[in-house]
């Protein structure tokens, strides 16, 4: 897995938090756009991009393929480094607060 | 459908800002992108358009999903080759970008980028035998000269050349996109309006240099194959540079002696013409005859002479001195031979040598080498002064 302990890029990070709900393209699309309250609207080449590594590391898998469309879902794998890059950014979150102490 | 419009590549696909904005460009003036391949490129001629074009890097074809959710995204699918796809969309259509996130895009390119460092080693590596094995040849041989004249020493040059700009073509490509990649990764954007007239033009230059030397490889061998015959020596006067047993023997019971014949010809008596480009007229003659109320001087059997005659006009003079030298190395067999230098109008150099009765003349005038072979009880200091002549024959048979 190349991106072991490093920081998750946004992209990867959002595919993986919408993938605890296995699902396929464009939706998968529409799913992030929602899960990130409209702020992140991915790109394709970003998206297919991302799925192609994620899937080679086994962070996500193919539950379903009919020939026409394929359906992810996140692994044990993929959800474990979700976890720890959630508890990074938590613990950032919580390292920044002095900022609002300083205000 | 309009009419497809083929325009040469010149530009490598890995340079992907620069590829993009020529694509726009030629939108712009009506010809749009429909298909590419390594070395052309197609468009179709219809009404101009501002089209903006990304290329995409898809390890294989894009699946029929993937381009579904392209083209929901605004991006429809225009072409593909190999592992590059090619997408469009309204210039001023405002579709979500591609690529959102450089450095996932990075990412994308890890395996081209290794892929093609791999290519770089292998063709290093290629390269180091290849012209390791050129430079042996020419090390390691005897008559370097030789060789190089009658061999294909042009074609091997070329095919230096040819081997030099794969690897730089290679080497430029891993380089494009290692740089790609690394700027991707720290953020940077792909500029999707590079500037690509000049990286065109350069393509296009060395294309017109390349390709002909390319093609000449190709066909240089066909005209050595098309310039080389065999046939019988005749037995009157022939054009040839060459010197006649008629000329040497003076008893007037020489007849010819026919040797061995094969497609209708007397390998005894043969006229072997040759070409190369350092030397575009080349004939090797042997001529065989018996005289019957005569025998050697050692009463081996009935005397029967025999002369070869080895002709060079070389393209460039001066390979005459070396080309020379070489062929004393080549047909003097015997080590003790003592070679005597020679002057002689006419000829810029002369060289005689004796083994027995196999007598050799080494002659050259500017760009004409000679070498005769007699095997005979005649003086070979009489055939000296029969060379100038026939050299000089050629010549104004050349320049007429």
């Amino acid at each position: 897995m190349p991106n072991s302990g490093m920081p998750m890029t946004e992209a990867m990070y959002y595919i993986l938090l919408a993938l605890l709900n296995p699902n396929h393209g464009y939706q998968l699309m529409a799913a992030i756009e929602q899960v990130s309250k409209g702020r992140i609207r991915m790109g394709p080449g970003t998206l297919y991009g991302v799925l192609t590594r994620l899937q080679k590391d086994q962070l996500i898998e193919i539950l379903q393929d009919d020939g026409r469309r394929k359906t992810y879902a996140i692994t044990e794998e993929g959800k474990a480094a979700l976890n720890g890059e959630y508890k990074r950014l938590q613990q950032m979150i919580e390292d920044g607060k002095i900022l609002e102490e300083k205000r | 459908m309009g009419k497809l419009v083929k325009r040469l590549m010149l530009d490598d696909i890995y340079a992907i800002g620069r590829n993009e904005n020529w694509f726009s460009a030629m939108a712009k003036k009506g010809l749009h992108l429909r298909k590419f391949g390594t070395l052309f490129v197609y468009f179709e001629k219809e009404e101009p358009r501002e089209t903006k074009y990304r290329i995409d890097y898809i390890k294989g074809k894009p699946s029929p999903e993937q381009l579904e959710v392209y083209g929901d995204c605004g991006w429809d699918f225009v072409a593909n080759n190999g592992d590059f796809s090619i997408f469009s969309a309204p210039e001023n259509s405002c579709v979500a970008e591609l690529h959102t996130d450089t450095i996932e895009q990075g990412f994308s390119l890890s395996e081209l980028n290794k892929r093609l460092r791999k290519n770089l080693i292998i063709i290093s590596i290629g390269m180091v035998l290849f012209l390791g094995m050129m430079a042996s040849i020419y090390t390691f041989n005897d008559e370097p000269f030789l060789f190089m004249i009658k061999g294909q020493f042009v074609q091997q040059m070329l095919l230096v050349i040819i081997e030099l700009y794969v690897f730089y073509t290679v080497t430029h490509n891993y380089i494009l996109v290692r740089r790609l990649r690394e700027s991707l990764l720290q953020g940077q954007e792909i500029n999707h309006h590079e500037d690509y007239r000049r990286a065109r033009l350069l393509g296009g230059i060395l294309a017109a240099i390349y390709l002909p030397l390319a093609l000449s490889t190709v066909f240089i061998p066909f005209i050595d194959i098309a310039r080389s015959k065999d046939y019988t020596l005749p037995e009157g006067t022939a054009n040839l540079p060459v010197i006649r047993l008629g000329e040497i023997e003076k008893h007037p019971g020489l007849i010819r002696k026919t040797g061995y014949r094969d497609n209708n010809v007397d390998w005894e008596n043969r006229v072997s013409s040759d070409w190369s480009l350092l030397s575009p007229v080349q004939y090797e003659i042997d001529e065989h005859g018996i005289i019957e109320d005569e025998m050697w001087d050692d009463q081996s059997g009935i005397y029967s002479p025999s002369i070869t005659t080895r002709y060079y006009q070389l393209t460039f003079g001066g390979l005459a001195e070396n080309l020379t030298s070489d062929l004393i190395h080549r047909y003097i067999y015997r080590e003790d031979v003592d070679i005597r230098e020679i002057n002689y109008p006419g000829l810029d150099k002369a060289y005689i040598a004796e083994e027995g009765t196999r007598k050799h003349i080494f002659a050259y005038a500017d760009n004409q080498v000679i070498h005769i072979t007699y095997y005979g009880k005649e003086n070979i200091e009489n055939i000296v002064p029969l060379i100038p002549q026939r050299l000089r024959y050629q010549q104004e048979a050349k320049e007429g």
